[in-house]
């Protein structure tokens, strides 16, 4: 029974160490590290612990927790099960989108003026308007959309 | 005149002819006779050949070709006792070293075949892959290395077997340790596999981004400037890369007629992660000398000719020049130009290259004082005809807005498209563009500012772009300029 049991062991621990991955930690803590010099500044946001949304300024990454900040406290969490971050657009971004949505309009009462001979003000108003509404689309499609950043210590896609 | 048209027309045939093209005939024959005398077969050199640069000696550029010659030449090729394996050239392919459950990837196999899947376990060296057509229990030995040479923006070059790769990173398994390369940083990237490169699955099936990087679509900027210390050549305009975020062009034709000009561009917005590529950026062009005939000939069609109560755009009158209409006390005006671009660029979900946009606008100060640029009147044949621009809402400023895409068809191939709306813009046939570049329509040379053509505001044009080596690019496409060409030294 004892000889029986011991070989089960041994089957089962040979069989886990033949499926060993390469060292997901190394490969976190590159990411990590890379997170930190490339986002630093910005505001992220994740899910946390009891899938509470957490979200403020990224101060600092240490190995263990995201260093946060909300313009008047810092504070520290950990990020051990978080294996995804979303940078979250600033007013720039905003502003990118909006002047996307101007120069949308621009252009459609540009291409009105050019196809039509003097068109009626209710017109104009109309391409103006759809032109403001698919630039600003495109803008916020474009620039101002969260960004996932992948933090985990997995290896393959 | 004529003497000078040749020598513009050779020049510029020189400059085309001078990039780095196929090995020449001569560089052939030394590969050939000195691998000979070194104790080469002609199929000892085809392994080498194809080992070492994944073509044929007939496919190699020149400065391959010139490389394998000093090579021989200094003795750095070994002799083929060394390099010759007893096996066939299949059994010289490298067996892939790691291979793990999880891993998840398209794989290469020794006899040729490739499946996209997951290892879903390894036992007795055999693989059990999971892929879309069903689930295979392959042997470890069948499988092929898949290794890599990327190197990054900062030069750094890695080498090593493939681990994985995600949407953000390629992880690679070198001599001295695992490294993590962001593809946002990848500047160039080589695959092989079982040792080989793998020029066929590397540039028509998948790959991660273009060989060009376009700072226009056509004549249209994108909101991505040239790479910092970057020399940039086209046949219309020269230019450098300051820093990441700024350039600056000058427009060769202008320059050398006295008009100096330069072309300023900055990128204030950009926003980088392996899966997209977002920037905006404004730029200006200034002037020195604009001639006064250019913004006559860009906007002929906004003058309008007078005569008996009929009026005809200028542009359509065949009897009258520019020269003519034009003001005979002007001097040459400071001219400026100012546009907003955006672009965006993302990997395309086949896996194949990069899909992009932009979108800008333009405006200038052509129609600044625009009366005091044409007479009055001007007489043809004893009959007199009132000049006058139109007073229509169109021409109200001279704009320029445009929408562009590039797709990445191969890794040397894009496809370019774009559509736009200009108030000056005439489509012109081939011969007459051809005219106006090279001066024979009375205009500047080398420019593009013709009063011929016919108006067309709103259009399209698309064609393509051929990346010949890494420095030299030529596209073909349906519009004026019909044909691109440009020049791009790195680390100039």
């Amino acid at each position: 029974m004892i000889k029986k049991l011991f070989f089960s062991l041994v089957f089962f621990i040979s069989f886990g160490f033949s499926q060993s991955r390469i060292s997901s930690d190394a490969i976190r803590k590159v990411r990590l590290e890379n997170f930190q010099k490339n986002y630093a500044g910005k505001v992220i946001r994740f899910l946390g612990p009891k899938n509470i949304q957490v979200e403020g300024k990224l101060l600092d990454v240490t190995p263990e927790s995201f260093i946060l900040s909300d313009n008047t406290f810092q504070k520290a969490y950990s990020h051990r099960h978080i294996n995804h971050v979303y940078v979250i657009p600033n007013k720039k971004d905003l502003l990118l989108a909006c002047s996307l949505s101007i120069i949308g309009g621009v252009v459609s009462y540009f291409s009105l003026l050019v196809s039509k001979e003097n068109p009626k003000t209710q017109i104009i108003r109309s391409v103006v308007f759809l032109g403001m509404i698919t630039g600003g689309l495109v803008g916020k499609n474009t620039f101002y959309k969260p960004l996932k950043i992948d933090i985990s210590g997995k290896t393959y896609g | 005149m004529n003497q000078m048209k040749e020598k513009l027309l050779i020049f510029s045939f020189s400059l085309i002819f001078a990039q780095n093209g196929l090995i020449l005939p001569g560089q052939r024959n030394a590969v050939q006779s000195i691998s000979a005398s070194m104790g080469f077969s002609s199929q000892d050199l085809s392994e080498y050949i194809l080992q070492e640069y994944g073509m044929s000696l007939k496919d190699l550029s020149r400065e391959q070709g010139a490389d394998i010659i000093r090579a021989f030449q200094t003795g750095s090729i070994v002799k083929p006792q060394k390099i010759i394996i007893a096996k066939t050239p299949k059994e010289a392919l490298k067996i892939a070293q790691i291979l793990e459950s999880g891993m998840q990837k398209r794989f290469h196999f020794f006899d040729g075949t490739i499946r996209e899947g997951e290892i879903l376990s390894i036992e007795n060296e055999i693989i059990r892959l999971k892929t879309s057509s069903g689930i295979f229990n392959i042997p470890s030995d069948q499988f092929l290395e898949e290794s890599a040479q990327i190197t990054n923006k900062n030069g750094e070059l890695f080498k090593g077997a493939v681990l994985g790769e995600t949407v953000e990173e390629f992880i690679i398994r070198t001599a001295y340790g695992d490294a993590v390369v962001q593809k946002r940083d990848i500047q160039k990237m080589k695959r092989y596999h079982g040792g080989i490169l793998d020029r066929q699955s590397e540039e028509r099936t998948k790959f991660y981004q273009g060989e060009a990087k376009l700072i226009n679509v056509f004549l249209d900027p994108t909101a991505f400037p040239l790479a910092g210390n970057t020399f940039y050549l086209s046949g219309l305009s020269i230019g450098y890369g300051l820093t990441d975020r700024f350039m600056i062009t000058s427009k060769i034709g202008s320059d050398f007629n006295n008009d100096l000009n330069l072309h300023p561009r900055f990128r204030f917005y950009h926003k980088k992660s392996a899966q997209k590529e977002v920037a905006a950026s404004w730029g200006i062009g200034l002037h020195r000398n604009y001639p006064v005939e250019s913004i006559l000939s860009k906007y002929s069609h906004a003058i309008e000719v007078d005569s008996a109560s009929t009026t005809i755009p200028f542009n359509e009158i065949k009897e009258i020049s520019v020269d003519e209409i034009k003001k005979s006390d002007l001097d040459p005006r400071f001219y400026v130009e100012g546009y907003v671009v955006f672009s965006s660029r993302r990997v395309n979900p086949t896996g194949r290259g990069k899909i992009g946009w932009s979108t800008g606008f333009k405006v200038s100060n052509a129609f600044n004082n625009k009366s005091s640029l044409i007479k009055d009147s001007v007489s043809i044949e004893d009959q007199n005809y009132a000049l006058a621009w139109s007073q229509n809402k169109k021409y109200s400023i001279p704009f320029r807005a445009w929408a562009s895409l590039e797709y990445d068809l191969r890794k040397d191939l894009k496809f370019l498209g774009s559509a736009w709306v200009d108030n000056g813009y005439r489509s012109m046939a081939f011969g007459d563009l051809l005219k106006d570049y090279i001066g024979d329509d009375g205009t500047a040379a080398l420019s593009l500012e013709s009063s011929s053509g016919s108006v067309s505001m709103v259009d399209f044009d698309f064609g393509m772009q051929y990346t010949v080596n890494e420095n030299f690019r030529v596209g073909l496409h349906f519009q004026q300029p019909y044909i691109d060409f440009y020049w791009e030294f790195f680390e100039f």
